[in-house]
């Protein structure tokens, strides 16, 4: 008994109380031990740890190691929210809401409460929701409010019981503000705010190059961002938001963004031509080129739409009204009577920008 | 009467559902605590009308604001402290604050405060924002305030 005893007492000599809790900034600090969690708080730091900058930032906001300094919490917030880090985001987002060592500022409060929204932050969802809710310094949205409360519904029990009345007025389109972006090479981050009147159906396009054979890639939304970190894309990549309106018959969209958006195309036209009508497909070549060096993209396809007496036809297809201008001037390009290349609007596979002339022998 | 002279108020901790408990003893040992005081916001104060411990419609908006400064991260204890005016037996006015600090506490766990962030006081009459004599109704001393550190 007396050999265990003394065993144990030097095992314990060896092992200083408390020291094989404190391997971590975050271990310390659970400990209350701020002086070393601060300390390894910063190697870990050093190393790249979006936790332990949050953990310093922690120490700083609320005074635990040294005097509390809202200047240097924000600093430490922010390389972590830079890295991606949720929780610093929306730290970020609460400092710039409620005006802590800065000035209120409600649009970058948007913008942090929705990339920690995004990365599905419940209490960044809610309070996103509020500030369209109320419109405290930004315009209220009841569309976007609702949007916000509904993600934060399932954790919030606050979200859930909000009964936000849709906006009465959503038949416009416009072309949505945006916030923040960050594209490319492998996240797509993007942030916008929209006014009440507009429907809120949102799209963000992306084209993966700045030519006509770029890949192009599309996702839908009803609310005001969109994270994607799942992608591979080029830094030449080119990007718009388009707002559709209800009835899915008109669009507005964003300028084209992007370090390349010099190159963004007027418009898209695809043309479908019977391949065995070879002379109409060399005029239509000779066109197409035309129709580039005047800023179109221009793709050719070789398999004609069939009328329903499958019997080619010639018709040139526009998705949306704001396309129709395009639409109208390509079909006075073309040969042949008015009556045959006049323009329509199918209901569905044309996309926003885009037009398709489907050419049978004219 | 002597009761409340001995206690002058009551801390119920994490009192609802009982789970983890944060007691005044865990609080940091930092020496530069500071207490983002409620007295410097009105956004952190929620009225009460005359004897209920039901919150108004127009009092949700303060809670919204209130949860619009709460910060992440593990510390961060949210006080929440009921009080009551001086109309009424005393005894019945400390177990009203309590009540008023608990719903409080309830809807500020329904807009996602964690429930362990919570301290939950009941003052009763004993540290009046308004000093009155009994019976006298006082709207400001019919609040929960909310603080943190």
């Amino acid at each position: 008994m007396q050999y265990l005893a003394l065993a144990l007492t030097v095992a314990l000599s060896l092992c200083p109380a408390g020291s094989w809790a404190q391997a971590t900034g975050a271990d310390a600090f659970s400990q209350r031990d701020f002086a070393t969690a601060q300390r390894l708080w910063q190697q870990e730091a050093a190393a790249g740890s979006a936790d332990a900058m949050l953990g310093l930032g922690l120490l700083a906001d609320r005074g635990y190691a040294a005097s509390r300094d809202f200047a240097v919490a924000f600093d430490w917030y922010l390389q972590a929210a830079e890295m991606g880090l949720a929780e610093a985001q929306f730290n970020i987002a609460v400092m710039y809401d409620a005006g802590l060592g800065r000035d209120r500022d409600a649009v970058q409060a948007v913008v942090w409460y929705t990339r920690a929204a995004l990365r599905g932050h419940p209490r960044a969802q809610y309070n996103l929701g509020l500030l369209y809710e109320i419109g405290d310094g930004i315009d209220a949205n009841a569309n976007l409010a609702g949007y916000w409360f509904h993600k934060a519904a399932s954790t919030v029990p606050a979200a859930a019981a909000k009964t936000i009345a849709p906006d009465p007025r959503p038949t416009n389109v416009a072309f949505p503000n945006i916030l923040f972006a960050r594209v490319g090479p492998t996240t797509v981050e993007i942030i916008w705010t929209a006014t009440p009147a507009m429907n809120p159906s949102y799209v963000v396009e992306i084209m993966d190059g700045a030519d006509d054979e770029a890949p192009v890639f599309r996702r839908a939304t009803q609310g005001s961002g969109l994270l994607l970190d799942d992608v591979t894309v080029q830094t030449t990549a080119i990007w718009r938001i388009v707002n559709l309106s209800a009835d899915a018959a008109d669009y507005a969209a964003t300028p084209w963004q992007g370090f390349a958006n010099d190159s963004a195309p007027k418009g898209r036209i695809t043309f479908v031509v019977d391949d065995a009508l070879p002379q109409m497909a060399a005029a239509v070549t000779i066109f197409a080129d035309d129709l580039r060096s005047s800023g179109y993209w221009v793709t050719l396809r070789n398999t004609p739409l069939r009328g329903t007496d499958d019997k080619p036809e010639t018709f040139i297809s526009y998705g949306f009204a704001a396309d129709k201008t395009m639409a109208e001037t390509v079909s006075r390009y073309l040969p042949g009577s008015p009556d045959q290349s006049r323009p329509a609007q199918p209901t569905d596979t044309v996309q926003p920008g885009e037009i398709v002339v489907n050419l049978a022998a004219l | 009467m002597t009761y409340l002279k001995a206690a002058p108020f009551m801390i119920v901790m994490a009192m609802m559902a009982g789970t983890t408990t944060v007691s005044a003893q865990e609080a940091p040992q930092a020496t530069t605590l500071i207490t983002e005081q409620a007295a410097d916001s009105p956004w952190l104060k929620v009225y009460f009308s005359s004897g209920s411990a039901t919150i108004a419609p127009d009092q949700a908006a303060t809670l919204d604001r209130a949860v619009r400064t709460f910060r992440e991260g593990d510390p961060f204890v949210m006080i929440v402290a009921g009080s009551a005016d001086k109309v009424g037996d005393p005894s019945t006015n400390l177990e009203l604050s309590l009540r008023r600090a608990s719903v409080v506490a309830a809807a500020l766990t329904n807009r996602g405060i964690p429930i362990d962030r919570l301290q939950v006081l009941g003052r009763g009459t004993s540290e009046l924002k308004v000093a009155t004599g009994d019976g006298v109704p006082e709207e400001e001393n019919r609040v929960v305030e909310i603080s943190w550190r």
